[in-house]
């Protein structure tokens, strides 16, 4: 089956225009969720097509090179700016991830009604701008996605935030721009270099002299990290999760922060070929100590969303890792796995944001200490608080292992015995994960806890959905790990 | 000899004349003697213009001369050629101005109306007789006829304290200018003296022989030039008012009556500058290192003194006196780099003297207009204070509109009359290179300097809100020769290609001959 | 047939500004007159601007060199090599459309004006005819005329319908730029007497032959003459631009200035500046452009980064706006100082920006005086509940502003940047850092004023009016389009900038 329509300019487009009718429709609340639920749908669907065509023998896609349904058309030809999208295996994984968040986070933030409309077309025009950045394949392009995905999130906080939104909403807004100028200048710079801002003819041809990749790199490290986010640049990230509405939270951790991901494997790797190994060395170094401080940092934390937040920059150290390992030396694994987390840390940290914001919605507290023996009054809650904490701390079986043991066994390819400083992460995350878990649902009731209910349907839909795709990618792994790895072979 | 192209001064010495003998028949209260003093000088103008170039006398059949003239009567020390044409246009556009403004405003001095046109019209005489001269001595006179006329005419209000004060002033200052001038002049007689040519009072002879005496001919000859030059920059540098030379100017300007102020700074002022053009880039053009220099620093610090002080009036005739010092600033430095003639640069120093010579004419527009406007207002009653001017734009509208054309031009702003002269004068002291640029950076900057209070005026006028709005009747005539002015300073900056040739063409004449 | 398209921008403003000063004291049909002389200039402008980029036979006419769009010449002041030459190319077509444009929207926008209206609309379309000859005139002489014919109606419209200071800004306003002006006359006359017989085209103020004559020899009279002369006139332009430190003027005049003079001042007359700096200095200068890029540059900086600086400290959104105005147009500057294409391009097409950009600002500025009384960042506060449509553009404009990306803004401050890494490399962190300023000081005030707490004090206000919104709408539609679609700009402006470019290129 061939399929060379305009797919990935469709996933564009539709949700783009679909944010303007659900702004624009004077509908209710019920009424403007299920039309905006339809419109995610749409871009869901045709992404897991995309996903097919790159990952199956059995959906066709046009193929360019590396690129699968390539398009490319005049933008500003005077300068060579063109307006080019495409994926591969790296991104298709996560346009995927990106339009799948977004529909279930829709579904969960059913009940938000302050400025219902302008909240449901803020997440469309999210979802643009996110899947945008993943599937440009033109500089200029690219950070036009780049820099727009900073609004809709803006908004998203300082509108619908907790208490302290409007700190949190411009730390957010002025960290990520900081960011970003560092990438602006790397993207001048390979500009100057290779005179295009093509980004495929940038990957093939490598025109940076080599001696202006080293510094680049690091710029470019410290740019995309601070997406990542990594520490010590990472400030920014617990303040904006713990003020954002769960549904902010979640495509924030969610998809957000494998943008830094994806950038740093898009640019650093493919292409400044011919760094030194010390600037991979430092990629290393800066994600083990991610893992471990946010590890230990979680032991600290009252806040459950706060505490998933520092996990997730702990999770995301891994990512580092897996590239550090893959650039020292030359573990397929170890970036397979790096990448594998991306997806996988997704779909987890999405569910831990929703309980969160379940258990903060539905019990008023999100304190640990506040809370307790919450199990039998509310299964689901404990149910599904249970499954995501067991994911996230790499239980076999589930998605979150696959991805973690992966990067693992490429470290210890490479690294041999250092491998135990990472794993003392693992052990801690274990530790604060049960600990959280058993102060939280199990023990005895906390009577001072006026009000609870359990998940309602629109909580109990997503999480469900996440949950099978745990356990499915967690057992299926291959599913996407093969197509990962030869993307990572093909890579050289 | 064609006599007839000395026409328009006979016929306005005819005119002062028969005014007086009208009178002494005719009591007569109605404006007769200004509608003759108006009749005299633009058949007069009309006939210099003709002569200029424009030559309609032969296109009528006429054969009354070649057109443009270019005579000379050496019995008579006098010449006719495009540069005192220029002086002519001058000096008749300023009394014809002065002279209808005055319709109205000499009212109250009816019993000596006839004197008051009659001085006037020979004022402008001798002015022509200085722009027209080739001799050092007639030069002297011919400013001496006009000098007293003027001094009748600033005193003309006797029963005014102010107006006797500044007439007595002024003939004060000017009889004491007379006396240095004189002294410079008989010093240049005496160096002349000792040439081959002997003593001399030509100013080209002068030239030649100055010449001479510089080259080495005379021993110790340094001394007494450099002493005549600054005696005669003193002297006349008195009557256009330069600084030092500057402090009876604001006084006179304010008490004379305000159109004498304008017959004054728009009219004698300038043939101060015919007698200044033909004393030192004529006579004494071969001792230019040994004044031109000191006539640099003169024009610099009359432009920076003029407009500084022009900052801090608030009485509109003093305002303007300041302003006119400034303005004579700017034309002495078509005298310096005029200088380059004698070094054979003659097409920098026409450039440079046209620029001045333009800024005369146009000046004549814009300063009798300025001082007319004050007339105006004094007449009718508002004031010549700027704080009388708040909101004026309601009670006078066209005046208050002419005013700001005239005061923009005067502030350099394009693309008015007052812009093209200053362009082209600062042009050319750039085009000269040296330390001329210095010349042409401080005009500039004193023209940015000088806006400054232009258009304080103007603020006055439109933005401040006064105290009575009514509509005020206006002097039919003052108003005229107002919009006549404006309209002047209008079309010199459409029509200034004619304007410049003329100017270029007059330039060729001063410095060709 | 050909139609003087160009003498008829000039002549229809003319005439609308003469018949409005006519009309009676109060008459109200003034706005009419002048709004519809803005739109047949306008209509104008846009036919020139299709008729050269789709060949339309509408009967331009060209000059012999084609090198511009439409070209008209006739004699002046031959005695003294002065000419009447109009003509308009890609760097001056965006700007006159811009300009016309602007004008016609200050007028819609003030449509209520009720004190002195007639003046106040003449002047409007004065300032229309004088920019747009600046931005036609290729003699020097006629370019200075109206150079300076552009003060007189912004001193009246700063000085009449100014705010409680307007008097002390007025005079600021005139002084500065004057002076400003008047060294830049002295480049003129250096450039009459001795670039042109040094080109072998005799003293001529004609642009255009001294320009293709400076072309073919590019080094003139080296660096002793050009470098100076490039110097007086890079103040003349950077005081009007303007640039650090001559830029004081801007925020008093701005201040008090009417809204629709402050939109006249911000989008048109800043960009008189660097209209100026491209068409006489850069092209003029090539070898002192060439070798003094430095100059520029570090001016272009210290703006962007220094009045980024000063915003964070304004309290009168008025005042942030022409703080940012002096920063953006740093841009300009940094974009020259590049001297390659897209840098070059850049910067004219930041000028277009800017104009489009600080247009809205300043108008919304001016609906926050009427609606509100005040244009204090801390009182105005929580508006997004009672002026939505107000805070809507307020967002959409401070982050065009501020460089987002899909607004038009970012594409120029983009194409400069691109440009200025070959002179910077690394070091061009530095003006990056003006970009995060900007942001954090379009943050917070956006923060403050659409999602604060509403400020109770400010009691009853009202959201746009029918004749601010259409206005305001029609640039922010033109914000968009051209943030998403800048190509067609570009083409216009792009011919212009390579063939500087490779005239500046060609020295090196």
């Amino acid at each position: 089956m061939a399929l060379d329509f305009h797919i990935i300019s469709l996933i564009l487009l539709i949700p783009a225009i679909g944010s303007v009718i659900v702004y624009l429709l004077p509908l209710k609340n019920t009424g403007t969720k299920i039309v905006t639920t339809a419109i995610s749908l749409i871009p869901l669907i045709l992404s897991f097509i995309l996903l097919l065509g790159v990952i199956s023998p059995y959906v066709e896609l046009g193929q360019t090179g590396d690129f699968y349904a390539l398009e490319s058309a005049d933008w500003i030809p005077q300068f060579d700016i063109h307006y080019t999208v495409g994926v591969d295996a790296l991104s298709a994984i996560l346009v995927f991830l990106a339009t799948l968040l977004v529909t279930l986070a829709i579904v969960f933030s059913w009940n938000e009604r302050h400025r219902h409309r302008e909240f449901n077309a803020l997440l469309l025009f999210m979802e643009v701008t996110i899947v945008g950045v993943f599937v440009s394949l033109d500089n200029f392009l690219f950070f036009l996605f780049w820099e727009a995905g900073l609004v809709p999130m803006y908004f998203m906080i300082a509108v619908w935030g907790g208490p302290n939104k409007r700190y949190a909403a411009i730390k957010f807004f002025l960290y990520t721009q900081a960011a970003s100028l560092l990438v602006l200048a790397g993207i001048f710079a390979f500009y100057f270099y290779g005179g295009t801002f093509s980004m495929i003819t940038l990957m093939e041809t490598n025109p940076m002299a080599a001696s202006a990749q080293n510094l680049l790199f690091v710029a470019l490290l410290f740019g995309f990290g601070t997406k990542l986010p990594m520490v010590p640049v990472h400030t920014w990230l617990p303040d904006a999760h713990v003020e954002a509405p769960t549904a902010g939270s979640v495509l924030l951790a969610g998809v957000m922060l494998k943008l830094g991901g994806y950038g740093l494997i898009r640019f650093n790797v493919q292409m400044l070929p011919d760094v030194a190994d010390w600037a991979f060395i430092l990629v290393g170094v800066i994600g083990v100590f991610s893992m471990v401080y946010g590890a230990f940092v979680c032991l600290a934390q009252d806040d459950l969303k706060r505490m998933i937040a520092f996990s997730s920059i702990s999770h995301m150290g891994i990512v580092m890792l897996g590239i550090s390992a893959w650039g020292i030396g030359g573990s397929e694994w170890a970036l397979a796995g790096a990448i594998f987390q991306m997806f996988a840390h997704g779909l987890i940290s999405a569910a831990l944001f929703m309980i969160a914001g379940s258990i903060g919605h539905n019990v008023g507290t999100r304190n640990i200490s506040e809370l307790g023996g919450i199990a039998p009054k509310a299964p689901r809650t404990s149910g599904f608080m249970m499954v995501a904490f067991l994911a996230s701390l790499g239980l076999p079986g589930l998605v979150g292992f696959v991805a973690e043991f992966t990067v693992f066994i490429g470290t210890y390819e490479v690294f041999g015995w250092w491998i135990f400083i990472p794993i003392i992460s693992v052990v801690v995350t274990a530790a604060y994960y049960l600990f959280a878990m058993q102060r939280a649902i199990f023990g005895p009731f906390n009577e001072k806890i006026k009000k609870l209910h359990d998940m309602k349907w629109f909580e109990v839909a997503p999480l469900s959905v996440l949950s099978i795709l745990f356990a499915v990618f967690g057992i299926l792994p291959f599913l996407l790990m093969n197509s990962i790895y030869n993307w990572v072979v093909a890579l050289g | 000899m064609s006599y007839q192209v000395l026409s328009p001064i006979i016929i306005l010495l005819a005119f002062a004349f028969a005014i007086i003998i009208v009178n002494m028949f005719v009591k007569s209260k109605r404006r007769y003697f200004a509608y003759m003093a108006l009749t005299g000088m633009i058949i007069s103008l009309i006939l210099v213009v003709d002569m200029a170039g424009l030559s309609f006398t032969s296109a009528m059949g006429l054969d009354l001369w070649d057109s443009p003239v270019n005579l000379t009567f050496p019995n008579l020390k006098l010449k006719v050629d495009a540069f005192s044409l220029f002086f002519y246009v001058v000096f008749l556009i300023a009394g014809i101005l002065v002279t209808i403004g005055s319709i109205s405003y000499i009212e109250k001095e009816e019993k000596y109306r006839a004197e008051y046109f009659s001085l006037m019209l020979l004022a402008v005489v001798g002015m022509m007789l200085v722009a027209s001269t080739t001799d050092l001595f007639v030069l002297y006179l011919a400013f001496e006829l006009t000098s007293i006329s003027t001094y009748a005419l600033a005193a003309f209000r006797k029963k005014d304290k102010a107006s006797a004060e500044a007439g007595l002033k002024f003939f004060l200052m000017g009889a004491v200018s007379s006396a240095i001038a004189l002294f410079g002049i008989s010093i240049v007689y005496g160096v002349t003296a000792f040439t081959p040519g002997g003593p001399t009072t030509d100013l080209s002879q002068i030239s030649d022989a100055l010449n001479f005496a510089l080259q080495g001919g005379i021993a110790h000859v340094q001394i007494p030039i450099i002493l005549g030059s600054i005696l005669l920059i003193a002297g006349f540098g008195f009557k256009i008012a330069i600084v030092p030379f500057h402090m009876w100017a604001p006084d006179v300007y304010q008490g004379s009556p305000t159109t004498i102020s304008a017959f004054l700074a728009a009219g004698t002022k300038k043939g101060g500058f015919a007698a200044f053009f033909q004393l030192f880039l004529v006579a004494l053009i071969a001792a230019k290192f040994q004044w031109g220099l000191l006539v640099g620093i003169l024009a610099v610090i009359t432009m920076v003194v003029g407009n500084v002080l022009a900052i801090v009036q608030t009485d509109l005739k003093r305002m303007l006196a300041y302003s006119s010092i400034a303005q004579a600033g700017y034309i002495l430095i078509a005298i310096c780099v005029g200088t380059l003639a004698f070094d054979g640069d003659v097409d920098t120093a026409q450039l440079a003297v046209a620029g001045g010579l333009l800024h005369i004419l146009i000046h004549v527009f814009m300063k009798s207009g300025a001082f007319l406007v004050v007339a105006l207002t004094a007449t009718a009653k508002v004031g010549e204070n700027l704080n009388d001017y708040k909101g004026l734009y309601r009670r006078m509208p066209i005046v208050a509109f002419c005013m700001t054309i005239l005061l923009l031009s005067l502030a350099g702003i394009p693309p008015l009359g007052g812009f093209f002269s200053k362009f082209v004068l600062f042009s050319s002291a750039v085009n000269a290179g040296g330390w001329f640029v210095w010349l042409a950076v401080f005009g500039v900057l004193n023209s940015a300097l000088s806006l400054y209070y232009y258009v304080r005026v103007i603020k006055y006028m439109y933005i401040l809100k006064g105290e009575d709005e009514s509509r005020v009747k206006v002097p039919t005539a003052l108003y005229v020769a107002v919009i006549l002015a404006t309209l002047g300073v209008i079309l010199s900056g459409l029509l200034a290609e004619p304007l410049i040739s003329f100017a270029k063409a007059a330039a060729g004449g001063l410095l060709g001959g | 047939m050909e139609i003087p398209y160009l003498s008829l921008m000039i002549l229809v403003p003319l005439v609308g500004t003469i018949v409005s000063f006519l009309l009676p004291r109060e008459s109200t049909k003034a706005k009419w007159v002048c709004l519809i002389a803005a739109l047949i200039s306008l209509v104008i402008s846009f036919i020139v601007t299709f008729a050269y980029v789709w060949s339309w036979p509408m009967g331009l006419q060209l000059d012999p060199s084609g090198s511009f769009a439409a070209y008209e010449k006739a004699d002046w002041i031959p005695t003294l090599g002065m000419s009447y030459v109009l003509g308009v190319d890609g760097l001056s077509l965006p700007l006159i459309v811009l300009t016309h444009l602007l004008v016609a929207l200050g007028i819609v926008f003030s449509w209520k004006e009720t004190d002195r209206p007639k003046e106040f609309f003449g002047l409007l379309l004065l300032m229309d005819l004088s920019i747009t000859g600046v931005f036609m005139s290729l003699d020097l002489f006629l370019f200075f005329i109206f150079w300076e014919l552009v003060l007189i109606p912004m001193y009246f419209l700063i000085g009449i319908w100014g705010g409680p200071n307007k008097h002390y800004a007025a005079i600021k306003f005139l002084i500065y730029t004057h002076v400003g002006s008047v060294i830049m006359l002295l480049g003129i006359f250096a450039l009459y007497f001795w670039a042109g017989p040094a080109l072998a085209v005799g003293n001529t103020f004609n642009l255009v032959e001294l320009a293709n004559a400076a072309k073919l020899d590019p080094t003139y009279l080296g660096m002793a003459f050009q470098a100076p002369v490039f110097v007086a006139f890079f103040f003349g332009f950077g005081v009007k631009m303007p640039m650090v430190p001559f830029h004081t003027w801007l925020p008093d005049a701005h201040v008090e200035a009417p809204t629709a003079g402050s939109v006249v001042l911000a989008g048109l007359l800043l960009k008189m500046g660097g209209y100026g700096l491209f068409r006489l200095g850069l092209t003029m200068f090539p070898l002192a452009a060439r070798e003094m890029w430095w100059l520029l540059a570090t001016f272009g900086v210290v703006s962007m980064v220094y009045a980024a600086f000063v915003c964070l400290a304004q309290t009168d959104l008025k005042r942030l706006i022409a703080y940012s105005s002096i920063s953006h147009m740093g841009f300009v500057l940094l974009g020259a100082s590049s001297t390659l294409t897209i840098g070059i391009a850049g910067g004219i097409f930041q000028m277009f920006n800017h104009g489009l950009i600080t247009a809205v600002l300043f108008m919304l500025a001016g609906v926050a005086k009427r609606s509100c009384h005040t244009r204090d960042i801390s009182k105005l506060t929580g508006l997004v509940q009672k002026m939505p449509l107000f805070s809507f553009i307020l967002m959409v404009s401070f982050f065009a502003s501020l460089g987002l990306p899909g607004l038009n803004g970012f594409v120029s401050e983009f194409m400069v940047f691109a440009g200025s890494y070959e002179s910077f490399g690394r070091y061009l962190i530095i003006p990056l850092l003006a970009i995060i300023i900007t942001g954090a000081y379009y943050i917070w005030t956006m923060h403050k004023m659409v999602f604060g707490d509403f400020n109770t004090a400010l009691g009853k206000i009202r959201d746009l009016t029918r004749e601010e919104a259409l206005p305001l709408f029609i640039l922010l539609a033109f914000i968009i389009f051209f943030g998403l679609y800048p190509a067609p700009v570009i083409g216009l402006i792009e011919p212009y900038a390579a063939g500087l470019s490779s005239l500046l290129g060609g020295l090196g």
